[in-house]
């Protein structure tokens, strides 16, 4: 029962640790760093969109909070990356449960949509003017690898794709099971529950505004984490990871990918990380082509690419058993 | 306190102002009518201002000659937008449309990136500066400024005097009941896409000899214009008015006088204040 309940995911895992065995050369690896790491970002956006049903146009804010936190503090006080990360999560999510504080006790849809682009768009001025602190435009360079030092184990640094792959496949098992593990928490099928009907869960004793900041807050730390990963990956954060081209990205990567779903994000990661990689020779026409599809994929695929997957593959598995039981002379399996 | 520098900000600030205007009433005209948040609305600025730049750069004509055009194309590219990003989804969730129109959006700039990478700052044929008690007024800023305010007046008139007019701001205040007395609501939603889309690129032609010209010039100020909105009261035509012209002055006056970087950063934080604390808007009545 449980290798049959765990067989795809494990199956799926066990792909992606070989795939940098099979993709050796570095362009196609640090492809491969990437997609992990805007799945685990998107994943996180999906708990907002997906879960809670509401739409944040200011996630990207997050991450470049994350980036900037451990950037910050392993470049100016030597500080260890792996404490950076820590602070990166408790910086977003402190941020993230003040924002939600703030904006979900009035705020739903539409005006929720506005107020965290205006967020969103408000930190990334401050990453841009605050020069004294985030260098302004240029941004920070020159920030430190992780290096992995357990005592009486040779010194290891996470320099190589080869290497980084590893840990950010590491940090996007962890975000697909804290999601999964929550899902399944008492507080996962609450936030379910808001999104279905906010007014019948709230007369069932749910506190809507409580697992709405706290989901929120979930997903700003979850964004940090990435984002502070992603920085000690590129070693150079500026403010244009803080924009709304990322920010787009992301939002496509969630709702075509498959929104409230495991696998959807993920999906949407590989799809528009590669796809735009392999119209490269079009240029800037590659960009038109992306929000073509987006669009169209809003209009005619509107539960995202993974869940049509789904019901296409069970439709198919039905018709085929159909057939089956006809050509099998009546018999019903 | 000098007050030469505080009036010719002030002035300034007006200027900027009626650019404002133009873009923003159009934004909150579509969410009055349709309840659907435009994110493409900065297309339809940038449009004006690159239809100048073109046919200045490849026929000699003169900025405000090209309003015409201008006001025409981006008409069009109203009604486009409202039938390919909006009709379809008009029923679902408001997520839809945003999704939508920020896809339209992106493929709007990434075309006119490939057609016109860089900024341009269109020549005007007023060159002349009128000297006002020390306070500089540049002609061609008072022709735009006049131009835009006709283009609001032209409005207010469309919208309290006229049968069409009217019939938009039925359909703004309920819906279902102006279906009930005859009103094409399928055709108000055009109409109000494309008198919309014109106005932003009326305004757009506008600003593009005293700010730039750029492709993403809309997404610049399509924040902006957003902040405007919801601090006039999301629908609220007059109330939009007032404060983009509140927002163009307070925000050259707090350039100089505090910060010029964080001119609009404080503007976000007024309109993010506003949405939680009185979402109706400050000139709501209730």
């Amino acid at each position: 029962m449980w290798m049959k309940k765990h067989l795809a995911p494990l199956v799926i895992l066990a792909v992606a640790i070989i795939l940098p065995f099979i993709f050796r050369d570095a362009y196609s690896r640090q492809l491969l760093v990437l997609i992990c790491v805007y799945a685990a970002l998107a994943l996180s956006l999906d708990i907002i969109i997906g879960y809670m049903g509401q739409i944040s146009l200011g996630h990207i804010a997050f991450f470049g909070i994350g980036a900037y936190t451990s950037a910050l503090l392993s470049l100016k006080l030597g500080m260890p990356v792996w404490l950076g990360w820590l602070a990166a999560i408790v910086c977003g999510g402190i941020i993230g449960y003040i924002i939600g504080y703030v904006s979900l006790r009035r705020t739903r849809g539409v005006s929720l949509a506005i107020v965290t682009f205006g967020v969103g768009f408000v930190i990334y001025l401050v990453s841009q003017n605050w020069y004294q602190l985030t260098n302004g435009f240029e941004g920070l360079i020159g920030i430190p690898s992780p290096v992995l030092a357990i005592p009486g184990l040779p010194r290891f640094t996470f320099e190589s794709s080869f290497s980084y792959y590893y840990l950010v496949l590491a940090i996007l098992v962890f975000t697909v099971y804290l999601i999964s593990a929550v899902l399944r928490s008492r507080f996962g099928r609450a936030v379910v529950a808001l999104r279905e009907n906010e007014e019948l869960a709230s007369s069932v004793g749910i506190n809507a505004f409580n697992y709405y900041v706290l989901a929120f807050t979930l997903a700003s730390a979850l964004a940090a984490l990435v984002g502070a990963t992603y920085g000690h990956y590129v070693r150079i954060v500026t403010p244009r990871l803080l924009g709304m081209d990322y920010m787009l990205m992301l939002l496509i990567m969630v709702v075509v990918g498959g929104k409230g779903t495991l696998a959807g994000p993920i999906l949407g990661a590989a799809i528009f990380i590669l796809v735009p990689e392999w119209l490269r020779m079009t240029a800037q026409l590659r960009l038109v082509l992306l929000g073509g599809i987006f669009l169209v994929c809003i209009i005619f695929m509107p539960q995202g690419i993974y869940p049509a997957l789904v019901s296409l593959f069970k439709r198919a598995s039905l018709s085929g058993r159909l057939w089956l039981s006809k050509v099998g002379g009546g018999k019903t399996f | 306190m000098d007050w030469t520098v505080f009036f010719q900000q002030a002035w300034n600030g007006l200027v900027n102002g009626i650019g404002y205007a133009l873009f923003a009433l159009g934004l909150t005209l579509i969410f009055g009518v349709l309840k659907v948040i435009n994110l493409s609305h900065g297309e339809f600025f940038m449009l004006g201002a690159m239809v100048a730049v073109f046919l200045q750069k490849l026929l000699g004509i003169n900025f405000f000659v090209a309003l015409i055009p201008a006001a025409l194309l981006g008409g069009a590219l109203g009604f486009i937008c409202n039938r390919v990003a909006v009709r379809p989804l008009i029923k679902s969730p408001p997520m839809s449309t945003i999704l939508s129109t920020l896809a339209l959006s992106y493929i709007l700039v990434n075309i006119s990136l490939t057609l016109w990478p860089y900024p341009v700052t269109l020549k005007t044929p007023f060159t002349g500066v009128i000297n006002l008690g020390g306070v500089h007024i540049t002609e061609a800023s008072l022709v735009s400024f006049a131009l835009g305010g006709v283009a609001v007046v032209v409005l207010y008139l469309f919208l309290t005097k006229m049968r069409k007019g009217k019939e938009i701001g039925a359909t703004a205040q309920n819906m279902v009941g102006a279906s009930l007395v005859g009103i094409n609501v399928k055709g108000i939603f055009d109409l109000t896409f494309v008198i919309a889309a014109a106005l932003a690129a009326i305004g757009g032609v506008l600003v593009a000899p005293l700010w730039q010209a750029y492709s993403t010039m809309g997404q610049a100020i399509l924040l902006k214009g957003f902040a405007i909105v919801v601090v006039g009261g999301m629908g609220n035509v007059m109330g939009c008015l007032g404060v983009a012209m509140l927002v163009g002055v307070g925000e050259a006056l707090f350039g100089n006088y505090v910060s010029m970087y964080f001119k609009e950063a404080a503007l976000f934080v007024v309109m993010i204040v506003v949405l939680l604390i009185r979402p109706q808007g400050i000139f709501a009545e209730k």
